[in-house]
């Protein structure tokens, strides 16, 4: 069975592959008119986004800092779930 | 972990209602980086009493605690990603302590906001960069935040704002911005990327009433030195671009910006990558 993020990037790059005036580089030959050019390339940055199913960390109910979390903790009598980790997680650059 | 138990709607549920959930970068707990050394010396409790306990202790991982901030389990990174491991450990805690469900403490907000802080002259470039199949790269998708100064971004301004002048924009400002044309790694130090070759080239292609607006043509092109792990290796990231930019000439700013890879391949799989200004609050 295939995983969503799979099936994410399988349904983007199908999109670009079938994107209308192709993938041929600008050195090549113009892939669009100047009049075209900025409703092209804001179309092509739209598909990239990430979708809402990537975007799963923002449900969570995150803490500004340790310290909060730990306040938090104590005060609603609640275990602290801490991930320490390299990189920034936020922008799935980790 | 992100897009793996932290993307789980069960695993979800469980850190919201019984849980209050924290990341930690370490980068910003050593060094110059920004956290403040209360903050600090929690992070660092947390590690030493993990050792201490004779618990998994390391810098990739996940560390629980007691409602009084005493460290009750750890588990490394390698064992966390396993969501049917990861549930068990926290379904475990929480009947060890007894924790009833309940509401989500910190409401959930987006994780990836522009930088704070920025010039108040400056623009902010959202970035994402996303695999499209062939390996290479972890997959799926990732972001950065560029801040561009009103000084670079006057690299955009056309030496003579008339249609077909070009020129090429100035190599530190496109740096900053293709230093980040690479899909998901384990590496993310781009102060490690080393270019082969990179360019930006603009032209005008429209200007608008009295001269007030301006309308780019970007084109450009790279090939960068971009290892996967934080050793060396022979991954390169190469890619070739076209995009727009919307000037205001009385007052030098940007309107719109869009850059966006035609081509783009790294260790064998390829990427696409799309940049545009986002518009922030005004109190920002």
């Amino acid at each position: 069975m295939h995983s969503r993020s799979h099936l994410n990037t399988v349904i983007v790059a199908l999109v670009w592959a079938i994107s209308p005036l192709g993938t041929s580089a600008e050195t090549k030959k113009p892939i669009a008119s100047d009049a075209e050019l900025p409703a092209w390339v804001s179309k092509r940055i739209a598909v990239l986004q990430p979708r809402p199913e990537e975007k799963r960390l923002d449900e969570i109910g995150w803490a500004d800092d340790i310290r909060y979390a730990l306040q938090l903790a104590k005060k609603h009598r609640r275990p602290v779930f801490l991930f320490t980790h390299d990189g920034r997680i936020n922008l799935g650059r980790c | 972990m992100r897009a793996g138990p932290l993307s789980k709607p069960e695993v979800i549920k469980l850190l919201n209602a019984h849980f209050v959930p924290v990341y930690a970068v370490n980068e910003d707990y050593r060094g110059k980086g920004p956290q403040p050394a209360e903050e600090r010396r929690e992070f660092t409790r947390i590690y030493r009493e993990a050792l201490d306990g004779k618990m998994s202790a390391g810098t990739v991982h996940v560390y629980l605690t007691s409602p009084d901030g005493k460290v009750i389990d750890s588990m490394h990174v390698a064992e966390a990603a396993r969501t049917e491991t990861l549930l068990a450990t926290l379904k475990r805690n929480i009947g060890l302590l007894g924790v009833p469900a309940g509401e989500t403490l910190v409401k959930p907000k987006p994780q990836s906001t522009p930088p704070t802080g920025m010039a108040k002259d400056s623009v902010a470039l959202h970035l994402v960069s996303r695999a499209l199949g062939g390996g290479g790269s972890w997959g799926g998708v990732v972001e950065n935040w560029i801040e561009l100064t009103f000084k670079e971004y006057a690299a955009f301004r056309p030496p003579v704002a008339k249609l077909g002048e070009r020129w090429r924009i100035k190599p530190e400002v496109s740096a900053k911005l293709l230093t980040h044309f690479y899909p998901s790694t384990e590496n993310n130090d781009v102060s490690k990327n080393v270019f082969d070759h990179q360019r930006l080239d603009a032209k005008v292609i429209a200007v608008d009433g009295e001269g007030e607006t301006a309308t780019l043509r970007l084109s450009g092109a790279l090939k960068m030195k971009h290892t996967f792990y934080n050793k060396d290796d022979r991954n390169v990231a190469q890619a070739e671009m076209v995009g727009f930019v919307q000037l205001d000439l009385s007052t030098s700013t940007i309107r719109e910006f869009g850059l966006i890879t035609t081509e783009a391949t790294y260790g064998g799989g390829k990427f696409a990558v799309g940049l545009r200004l986002v518009a922030l609050p005004k109190n920002q």
